[in-house]
């Protein structure tokens, strides 16, 4: 039997080194894939979120025109806009939890504004959303 | 010498084998790529459609040319949310609704705009202030 070298570039066939370069180009395509298939879905979520910005700042916007200063009228608008999704309303240093007891808080979209009521006093409304 | 032809015969054999099989790999890989993308670019189209119909309902209840009260004195000025609306108003805005394939607008549970559409492809709501009180409007998008 005759001496067979062992693997080394030198004495490689030609199939050996197209089987490599295909793996390589293998392991390339995939990452591309991968890459492109991440970029492609964030629109969709952001537009989700939007709304749900929007929403909030529908709340504190007729909020502020209407000189909301209590929690249940608050969570009244906020359960009129959101009915199933958990969050949370704060006037001035009150703040009530609603429809999240048991839920992990993961990301959380909110936004706030101060407005004078008709007594001069300055009030602070919250609003966040859990998601 | 006829025991080294075997072998050789045997790894280019092998050789073939494995270099078609990566190949039928990248081929696969290369045509379920190309179907997700056309999937998502289809994605990508219903959401910039659906980023459109929020903005265009965004103007609707913030703009003083649409559906927002204009401040006394200042029509150039308008409460954001705070809504004004009338036939005119709704008559005025029905080429941008139908362009959008907007069927049905209901204003506190009344409905204010409608059309022949029943196929509803998803809802817009929004908080707005309507005779001094909060209530919401639903912009409902037909197929």
């Amino acid at each position: 039997m005759e001496y067979l070298p062992p693997f080394n570039l030198g004495y490689a066939s030609k199939g050996q080194i197209f089987t490599i370069d295909g793996a390589f180009a293998l392991i390339f395509i995939t990452l591309l894939a991968l890459i492109f298939q991440s970029n492609y879905l964030e629109p969709l979520e952001n537009n989700i979120d939007l709304l749900k910005i929007q929403k909030i700042n529908d709340l504190l916007l007729t909020a502020q025109y209407i000189k909301i200063e209590n929690l249940q009228e608050l969570e009244n608008h906020y359960l009129a806009l959101f009915p199933n999704t958990p969050g949370y309303i704060k006037i001035n240093n009150t703040r009530k939890e609603i429809k999240s007891s048991n839920l992990p808080k993961s990301k959380i979209i909110s936004n706030s504004i101060k407005y004078i009521n008709n007594s001069n006093n300055k009030i602070y409304i919250e609003v966040g959303v859990y998601s | 010498m006829r025991i080294i032809s075997t072998l050789k015969a045997q790894a280019i054999v092998i050789d073939t084998l494995f270099y078609a099989l990566i190949i039928i790999f990248i081929i696969f890989i290369e045509i379920q790529y190309i179907s997700n993308s056309a999937n998502n670019e289809a994605k990508l189209v219903g959401s910039t459609k659906y980023l459109d119909t929020l903005l265009f309902t965004d103007k609707v209840i913030s703009n003083c040319n649409y559906w927002a009260k204009s401040a006394k004195n200042y029509e150039s000025l308008c409460y954001q949310n705070v809504l004004e609306i009338n036939q005119i108003t709704i008559t005025k805005l029905i080429p941008e609704l139908q362009k959008r394939k907007i069927c049905k607008i209901f204003l506190s549970g009344n409905l204010i705009y409608n059309t022949q559409s029943t196929e509803i492809k998803y809802t817009v709501e929004r908080g707005v202030i309507n005779n001094g009180v909060f209530t919401t409007i639903q912009f409902r998008i037909c197929k």
